[in-house]
């Protein structure tokens, strides 16, 4: 007797797992730029921010390029130079750079999140939540839809 | 020609009865459980904008910051259903008044149920939507947390207590 898949069901296609990975890799590696070179805006209180910043998205960057290696791809490797999205010259400018950065990430996470396996889900789902936290302490305001995905 | 008799009259009625005894009157399909998930978030998600008209009516120094967060919720409720009769309204017979801690407990619970529905299916589509109405939900928590929150003005570090040769 051979069984039917619910029609809702959507298996979780390595393909497209790796292309998401590839995102997230190449996203954390845009971060770890952008918090390097904000850390040049921020005052001594602020710097903090940023350097702690740099350190957990080059963690979640090795953590997605192990995951990666894991299935036997070769992770995307960081540009020389990233282009940024608005001109930065002052202290808020850099925070909206921040705000930017973990907002596209939280868009990243949550699509992956979206094809993960099960096991996985919870965990991808939370780095996407602490994004979200950590996009309000650049003195921005909660948004209807984080990551901007539709 | 054929004659039709009382007779055969009635044997045909019954044989067209009997037939559609035989089928139900109409199919009959029971929702999926991604439809009854829909349903359960488009619930929950009509309670909690409930929730906000209430404090925005008690909360009056805080009315445009609850008043951005309550419209956020209907964009939520508007990725699950087009039918703009699901947005609720402030109603006499609702809740009348509610604080911001009664948002956060609110808020909270919101954001545990769509952790575990996450875990209950594996439509991509609705997963998409969780993940974007979860992280706003814990913005929203965040939020209040610090609407409510006293600011406290930091003090400088100083030298305080003993110094290395243990006198004052």
């Amino acid at each position: 007797m051979t069984t039917t898949p619910s029609p809702s069901f959507i298996p979780v296609d390595n393909t497209e797992l790796i292309e998401k990975l590839q995102l997230v890799v190449e996203g954390e590696n845009a971060a770890v730029w952008a918090f390097g070179f904000l850390s040049s805006f921020f005052d001594d209180a602020d710097e903090t921010i940023a350097i702690s910043g740099y350190n957990l998205h080059r963690d979640n960057r090795d953590k997605a390029r192990l995951r990666l290696r894991n299935l036997g791809i070769t992770p995307a490797r960081p540009m020389e130079n990233y282009q940024l999205p608005f001109e930065v010259s002052s202290l808020p400018t850099a925070y909206q750079l921040a705000a930017f950065v973990e907002n596209r990430l939280i868009g990243i996470y949550i699509q992956l999140f979206a094809i993960e396996y099960k096991e996985n889900r919870l965990e991808t789902l939370q780095l996407a939540l602490d994004g979200s936290i950590r996009y309000l302490e650049f003195k921005e305001k909660p948004k209807a839809l984080p990551g901007n995905i539709n | 020609m054929l004659e039709i008799t009382r007779r055969s009259l009635l044997a045909s009625s019954g044989v067209l009865a009997l037939s559609a005894c035989a089928k139900p009157p109409f199919s009959v399909l029971s929702p999926s459980d991604d439809d009854l998930l829909v349903d359960e978030f488009i619930s929950r998600q009509r309670d909690l904008i409930d929730i906000y008209l209430a404090a925005i009516n008690q909360e009056i120094n805080y009315t445009i910051q609850l008043t951005e967060l309550k419209d956020n919720h209907i964009t939520h409720l508007e990725l699950w259903t087009s039918d703009p009769e699901a947005i609720p309204n402030p109603t006499p017979t609702g809740l009348q008044v509610a604080s911001i801690n009664q948002l956060i407990t609110a808020e909270q619970a919101h954001v545990d149920f769509c952790l575990t529905s996450c875990l209950k299916t594996d439509n991509v589509d609705i997963l998409l939507k969780i993940g974007q109405i979860v992280a706003s939900g814990v913005q929203d928590i965040y939020w209040l947390n610090k609407l409510i929150t006293p600011v406290v003005p930091t003090k400088k570090p100083s030298l305080q207590g003993l110094d290395v040769t243990g006198e004052e």
